[in-house]
């Protein structure tokens, strides 16, 4: 065992925490309520000014701060995509209109699964949504799924290969959270659908075949 | 001479190579961007990325020492790979060995996984780690790092482990043999830790 002589710097820090933690939730405190404000801008960096800048600072060995402007440059191309991806998907699947305001698309630079682009849909209690990964980690998926990974070695009645479109897939089922079918696309794609309170395998997947993947694919630049 | 020459050429060449595909690919993203191909514009930005990634990694290995002790790194262990590559972005990984009978394992991922779980046993009040684990908080050049002592099961020392979160990167340490404490840590006395995690924010 090691010995448990901790460092007494870092327990004089996390001393120094736990008090800076009780002052902030502190009922007394004088601090007024947040009035409004403008919030954060979340607006795109202009893609050939943060290559422009990337250059300048790759030519002066300014690693680090041409990562970050690559990063940015980066953050706008993959918001362009996901949102070139959003309009070209359905607005309605088997009689579920598209809840616009739950639109989402999520850059690589912001999270390790990749590029994210998700819509959902929704009417009464039934509701769908459609996930779309891209990334290297996608990658990762897709080979799970065509390997057979997915499969269990007992026999699962709530989990089948299925194949939507031509592409293959993997159906689930559970009472409590509906039916999910993931799907592998290209080399480094994977989609992943939902469905709550749909009514049987067949409708699930008829909501699966309502989306155009070779158009996904394509805008994706996948093969 | 005519060696350190020969290195001295390989290093501009390698430079050059590199500042070449960069520049390169900066150019592919532009004109993929003003075409209106997004999806090219962004292949192009990933290679940039990863040529990026790459000189970070052969700074970072520059100022590792070639002996820990009584180790000696391996050349072809040293591994970089970028983003674009690996599912975590930045990866660097150099070994020193000792002919077989033990060995010290270095690597700086960036946007690791594992941050979150090193980064929340870090923030654990030291009262809170039990008393029977083999874990431990300790400073390395003044970051917290998360120490461990790897046993068998008969209790005997397989190794040392160190994990060091900065920034969004995680410097870990893998140490494989039989040693004390002290002497794993005077190992990572060895490691200029301030330099690299100022090389490989």
């Amino acid at each position: 065992m090691i010995d448990k002589v901790i460092d007494d710097e870092i327990n004089d820090s996390d001393t120094e925490n736990a008090d800076q933690n009780t002052s902030s939730t502190d009922e007394s405190s004088n601090r007024p309520a947040n009035q409004g404000g403008s919030g954060l801008d979340n607006s795109l960096d202009d893609v050939p000014t943060a290559l422009a800048q990337a250059s300048t600072e790759f030519n002066a060995e300014e690693y680090r701060n041409a990562r970050t402007s690559l990063r940015k440059a980066l953050r706008t191309l993959e918001i362009k995509i996901g949102e070139q991806l959003l309009v070209s998907l359905p607005e309605n699947v088997k009689g579920l209109p598209v809840e616009t305001d739950a639109d989402k698309v999520v850059s690589s630079t912001k999270t390790w699964a990749g590029l994210t682009i998700h819509r959902e849909y929704k009417k009464d209690d039934s509701w769908a949504s459609i996930s779309i990964y891209n990334g290297t980690t996608s990658g990762l998926a897709t080979t799970a799924i065509r390997s057979g990974m997915y499969s269990s070695y007992e026999e699962d009645e709530n989990q089948k290969q299925v194949q939507i479109k031509g592409n293959d897939a993997v159906i689930t089922y559970s009472d409590s959270d509906g039916y999910a079918i993931s799907i592998t696309l290209g080399q480094q794609t994977f989609v992943a659908i939902e469905g709550v309170n749909i009514a049987s395998e067949a409708e699930m997947i008829a909501i699966a075949e309502c989306f155009d993947y070779e158009k996904i694919k394509k805008t994706l630049g996948d093969q | 001479m005519k060696n350190i020459i020969s290195f001295f050429l390989l290093c501009v060449t390698i430079v050059f190579t590199n500042a070449q595909e960069f520049d390169k690919q900066i150019a592919n993203a532009k004109s993929a961007y003003d075409a209106g191909n997004y999806e090219d514009s962004r292949l192009a930005v990933q290679n940039a990325l990863h040529e990026i990634d790459m000189k970070i990694g052969q700074e970072v290995l520059a100022v590792l020492p070639e002996k820990i002790d009584n180790m000696a790194y391996v050349a072809a262990s040293d591994q970089i790979a970028g983003s674009g590559t690996t599912y975590a972005g930045l990866f660097i990984e150099r070994t020193w060995d000792n002919s077989g009978t033990e060995n010290l394992e270095f690597s700086v991922i960036s946007d690791s996984p594992l941050i979150g779980t090193v980064n929340t046993f870090l923030a654990l009040p030291s009262i809170m780690i039990s008393s029977g684990s083999n874990q431990k908080k300790i400073k390395v050049e003044g970051f917290k790092a998360m120490l461990e002592k790897k046993v068998d099961e008969n209790a005997n020392v397989t190794g040392f482990s160190l994990m060091l979160p900065y920034s969004n990167a995680l410097l870990q340490l893998n140490y494989n043999g039989t040693t004390t404490e002290e002497a794993f840590l005077a190992m990572v006395k060895q490691i200029p830790v301030t330099k690299i995690t100022e090389i490989a924010k």
